[in-house]
């Protein structure tokens, strides 16, 4: 296990590697520029800040440039905030996107997982339809029509919660709840399913002839087996949550990662995007191999060679 | 999808009875066939409901925008005074067609790289999830982006730039599985038989993946409608006037709290499809599930 | 499955039911009068920076003049220049040279005099082209800063002089009437030279900024809030009534009027009331309408056949019913538009032009070979992804289907692709709009000028530009305006653009809020803003809905 864990970490370097290289040239070839304006800024000035941040160099020396600092640690300065550097941005904006994205997962996590098992054990039963329904019903309301009815509800009819920005925890809430509809529904279904599969296998059996509690077969032998679909599923899920959920942070205001990046994006800030996609992965890919580690140690028929 | 089983079903001469026994207890699920009948009876209405419109999908009339629902609109109209039906209709097409092309890319390369993947593990499996990890970490908005600015705009870019994604998770999901399942007995019964290993992998552990595969598949369809929507934002796809279910809900959010029906027509629209497909999707799972059968 | 339906249908009830939300009230918002004098304001998006030099954005300005004071202020209802550091002024010369006298009871907060050289270095700055000024451009009217902006001259031979400490000097690169119109620019500011040599790039950090506004800076908390509060050493203090301020970057539309709604904030910048929402809201008591210094247009590529035949641009013009635009699908109030200036500068006569006329349209297009639109080729209509650029371009299309029965596409793309093919010229027709700097009509006629970046019609004319450097220069502000309506006329017999219509102002504000006037620029000096803690509503029930 720990070699695996080692080989994993060290095999993270080339890609990280291939994802920086193609993801620069990317760039570049997007039309735009960081100083496109509505009101078009005078030519020399352009020049004067392309120079300013080494963009008047060979596309090459630029990305050479990028590599060395990158190997400092430096990922470079904003162009779109004058004055602010990349790890600066990322270093600001990422506890509000961890707290969010934990708190939505954690909650999707408990809500789906319970969902999911009840409905297993209750295949077919009128709980179970309703369940499914509400779980559809998380999955095909997206978090952009979701947000704002919540906010109808809860902020413009009962006056209960701010409609947006962030600081304090009552701005948590709606975000949160809206971030984790979908996760909701896909854990309750994969969970379902996934339970569904191994409440039959030999072993359960096994484990029900034995006499043991039903409760003590659920949730200590068929979960275990159950929720592995989950885990491979935690992987991408908790990273899409920590990079910031795009749609979630613009209709609650909230200052997170995504934010960050749709507005770099959108201002050519070319280090920012870089910064993020290089944070992006590299949380990717330890999620991954997190994941792969779990189902090791929970599913005893899986073994890496 | 169902032309994959088909093709499937031509493949698996020797084992008929699993997709026969599939297909007879799948009739069975009242609710999957209820699904199978309100989506056909979606793609009827999506395909020849606007024939019988007195409206087309880009009759503009400014004097009648934002109209609640009426009897000369049943839908209401949109802000430029199109009827909501004939739009929602016609944007059923699109968004149905983006939800097979996605699920169908999804399905073919996602299964069988995931399965590819998951049975040979070791540095295979390693190498190729790591190129699966590449695609997923970039960024895919300016993937778009290029790919728009230096090839002509067309519904086959859409579906190219909609399928390259689609299949990533899909694969993850099915390398999980299989490693779970590959080393199960009736696996290595198959292998000390001398069952030839492409036989192995799609005939004997693909068809015990398919249960979560088919609740996956079932997930990516509202995403692929979504996903579709966001394009429009980036101008790949359909163009206006044409609107697909995804850019009318996108339009129509903002107007929730004044022209509510601009939201929850088309957005019912892709709901009963989604439900269907869902119940569908469910009763198919059921009737694979492999455990059952031995049942 | 019945309980499914059960789910649907009562999602169904609940959807419906929203409309109530917006109710026959008077007021839209949620309305608790204040205590204090505390004002909350969604300013769009987070600045990009607070230095006047580094941005050109409107939320930056909108900090910038609360904190940092020019020569001049803007009125906070007509925008004319109002005394700010200087006291008064004189045009010299025909307006060739320009002398400010500064008050002398000026200081930045860090209990220096605000003095002459402040300016001087602080345009020095703003010129040279290393400092990368967006606004560099309206600096260009200084003499010779065009020239040192590009190399070809010495920074020494910027035309400004500290006659004394409290006597500045402004020489015109030509005579420029309209200069003072531009002093409260932000780009015009006085700036902190030891601060800004100290600090570098990190001088407008709360912790290092030194200013010299009726404002100080408290606290910038990215995307989060910027906070200012009452600068007590200020010159008018006395006259501040505002104790602090909350500027929001919130960039979401529907999220500013939710925030508005339920009573977060007060104010929000104009614009930012989703198009949705307007019909419903057009008649509560605080929505506020006036109109703004903005033109919307379609940029055509006079470069490109069938668009060299100005008979085809002026039909493409006449064929568009421009007031059922404005009033039927937007609604705001916006103004159909015939010229590029829009309505509001005292003293700029009103020009006639054509209006909608199919008739004569559908005569042009004939006459320049396309009877019916015969042969007339298929031409894109490119817009940058926005719902109300669609709606008006869909709106567009189907007019031309059928007055002139051409055949028109319409592209949608990200703002930075389509900016850069605007640049590039590569499309038939794009959309456009501009806002005007300063309140004169120079700022809009210019763009059709040689050399401007903005120019995206690629239509370049000699003898508009000549009309147009002696209008400028014609000290006499009636004879003036005189001269740049024939300018105007000119270009509009050209026609290298397709006018649609003037923006209108679009903003709520809550009735407690006073001295925040409707004005073209949709800018607030906050020196002239206070709650009124004693406001009630008369005879009407406060409750929301």
């Amino acid at each position: 296990m720990l070699r695996l864990i080692i080989r994993r970490l060290l095999g993270m370097i080339p890609i990280l590697l291939i994802i920086i290289t193609i993801t620069f040239f990317l760039l570049r070839l997007a039309p735009g520029s960081p100083f496109a304006n509505d009101k078009a800024f005078p030519p020399e000035v352009i020049q004067a800040l392309n120079e300013q941040y080494g963009l008047d160099k060979p596309l090459h020396i630029q990305y050479f440039n990028y590599v060395k600092e990158l190997m400092k640690g430096n990922l470079g300065p904003s162009t779109r905030y004058v004055g602010r550097s990349v790890n600066e941005l990322i270093w600001q904006h990422l506890p509000t996107s961890v707290v969010l994205g934990l708190l939505a997962y954690l909650f999707a996590l408990v809500l789906g997982l319970i969902i999911g098992i009840i409905s297993s054990l209750r295949q077919n039963s009128l709980l179970d339809y309703v369940s499914m329904a509400v779980a559809m019903l998380g999955i095909s309301l997206p978090s952009f029509v979701l947000g704002p009815l919540l906010v109808i509800i809860f902020s413009l009819t009962l006056f209960w919660l701010p409609p947006a920005r962030w600081g304090e925890p009552k701005h948590l809430i709606l975000p949160a709840l809206t971030l984790s509809a979908v996760y909701i529904a896909y854990i309750a279904r994969l969970t379902r399913s996934g339970m569904l599969e191994v409440l039959r296998a030999d072993y359960i059996r096994t484990a029900r002839a034995k006499g043991l509690a039903e409760s003590v077969v659920v949730l200590r032998h068929a979960l275990r087996g159950g929720i592995i679909p989950v885990i491979s599923f935690t992987g991408p899920a908790l990273t899409f949550l920590l990079a910031g959920t795009i749609v979630v942070e613009k209709i609650f205001a909230v200052p997170g990662l995504g934010k960050i990046f749709i507005e770099a994006a959108n201002s050519r800030d070319y280090s920012v995007v870089m910064g993020l996609t290089l944070f992006i992965s590299t949380v990717l890919v330890v999620m991954n191999l997190l994941v792969d580690i779990t189902i090791g140690l929970l599913d005893p028929r899986i073994s890496y060679k | 999808m169902s032309q994959e089983v088909n093709i499937a079903k031509k493949e698996l001469v020797v084992g008929t009875s699993l997709w026969e026994d599939a297909w007879r207890r799948l009739k069975k699920n009242k609710l999957a066939i209820f699904g199978a009948i309100v989506l056909i009876l979606i793609v009827t209405v999506s395909l020849f409901g606007p024939i019988f419109s007195s409206y087309t999908y880009d009759q503009i009339n400014l004097d009648r925008s934002s109209e609640p629902p009426s009897w000369d609109h049943w839908f209401g109209t949109d802000q430029l005074g199109r009827d909501i039906l004939v739009r929602s209709l016609i944007g059923g097409r699109i968004s149905l067609m983006v939800g097979l092309v996605a699920t169908s890319v999804s399905f073919v390369i996602g299964v069988t790289y995931g399965a590819i993947s998951g049975y040979f593990g070791g540095y295979i499996d390693e190498l190729m999830m790591r190129i699966v990890d590449i695609i997923y970490s970039l960024p895919y908005l300016f993937l778009v982006i290029v790919l728009l600015a230096f090839f002509t705009k067309s519904i086959f870019m859409l579906f190219l730039v909609l399928g390259a994604v689609s299949w990533l998770t899909m694969a993850r999901i099915v390398r999980g599985q299989v490693l779970s399942i590959k080393n199960q007995e009736f696996v290595e019964a198959a292998r000390a038989v001398g069952v030839e290993t492409p036989q192995i992998i799609f005939r004997h552990i693909v068809p015990n993946t398919l249960g979560p595969v088919i609740v996956y598949t079932t997930l990516t369809i509202p995403s692929a409608m979504l996903s579709e929507a966001f394009l429009s934002f980036l101008g790949l796809g359909v163009q206006p006037p044409l609107a697909s279910w995804g850019t009318m809900v996108n339009e129509g959010i903002e107007a929730i709290s004044v022209y509510p029906w601009q939201l929850i027509f088309p957005g019912l629209m892709m709901a009963i499809t989604l439900f269907s497909l869902n119940f569908l999707g469910d009763g198919l799972r059921d009737a694979l599930d492999p455990q059952m059968r031995k049942d | 499955m019945y309980k499914t339906k059960i789910v649907l249908v009562c999602l169904l009830i609940a959807i419906i039911s929203l409309p109530a939300c917006i109710s026959a009230s008077a007021y839209f918002g949620k309305i608790t009068t204040p205590k204090n004098q505390i004002l909350y304001y969604c300013n769009a998006s987070e600045p990009r920076s607070i230095d006047p030099h580094k941005t050109a954005g409107i939320p930056e300005g909108n900090i910038i003049m609360s904190v940092i004071e020019g020569l001049t202020v803007y009125d906070p209802k007509t925008l004319e220049p109002r005394p700010g550091i200087a006291e008064r002024w004189e045009a010299v010369d025909h307006a060739k040279k320009w002398v400010f006298y500064l008050r002398k009871n000026a200081f930045w907060t860090d209990k220096r005099p605000v003095t002459a050289h402040d300016f001087i270095w602080a345009w020095k700055r703003g010129i040279d082209p290393k400092t990368g000024t967006p606004y560099a451009g309206l600096l260009y009217f200084i003499k010779n800063a065009e020239a040192i902006s590009q190399g070809k001259s010495s920074i020494n031979d910027l035309g400004v002089r500290a006659i004394d400490d409290y006597t500045l000097e402004v020489e015109m690169e030509r005579p420029t009437a309209f200069f003072i119109k531009m002093t409260p620019h932000f780009v015009f500011s006085p700036l902190p030279s030891w601060a800004i040599e100290k600090w570098g790039d990190r001088w407008t950090e709360s912790k290092n900024i030194v200013t010299n506004g009726a404002f100080k800076l408290q606290e910038h908390k990215p995307y989060s809030q910027v906070v200012l509060v009452k600068n007590p050493d200020y010159w008018d203090a006395a006259n501040v009534k505002l104790d602090k301020a909350y500027f929001y970057p919130v960039d979401d539309n529907p999220t500013t009027v939710n925030l508005y709604k339920s009573g977060e904030i007060d104010v929000m910048q104009s614009g930012s009331v989703p198009p949705a929402f307007i019909k419903a809201l057009r008649h509560k008591k605080d929505y506020v309408k006036g109109t703004f210094f903005t033109s919307y247009f379609f940029s055509i590529n006079v470069q490109k056949k069938p668009f060299t035949d100005v008979r085809v641009r002026k039909a493409l013009n006449l064929a568009i019913d421009k007031a059922s635009i404005t009033d039927k699908l937007i609604g705001k109030g916006d103004i159909p538009a015939t010229t590029l200036v829009p309505p509001g500068i005292s003293g700029y006569p009103e020009i006639k032009s054509d209006g909608y006329n199919p008739e004569l349209a559908k005569k042009l297009m004939a006459e320049a070979g396309f009877p019916d639109g015969k042969g007339f080729p298929t031409i894109t209509i490119y817009f940058n992804t926005l719902d109300t650029h669609r709606q008006i371009a869909e709106a567009i299309q189907r007019m031309w289907k059928e007055s002139l029965n051409i055949n028109i596409e319409l592209q949608n793309e990200e703002w930075q692709t389509f900016t850069a093919r605007r640049e590039r010229r590569e499309f038939d027709l794009a959309r456009n709009s501009w806002t005007g700097d300063y309140l004169d009509p120079d700022t809009f006629l210019n763009l059709f000028g040689k050399d401007v970046p903005n120019n995206n019609s690629g239509w370049i004319n000699e003898e508009y530009v000549k009309m147009l450097e002696e209008a400028n220069q014609e000290p006499d502000e009636a004879k003036r305006n005189e001269k740049l309506a024939k300018v105007e006329e000119f270009l509009l017999d050209n026609l290298p653009f397709i006018p649609i219509y003037f923006t209108a102002l679009s903003y709520l504000k809550k009735p407690y809020v006073e001295g925040w006037y409707p004005n073209l620029f949709d800018t607030h000096p906050l020196k002239a803003v206070s709650i009124n803690t004693e406001w009630k509503p008369e005879n009407e029930s406060i409750k929301p809905n």
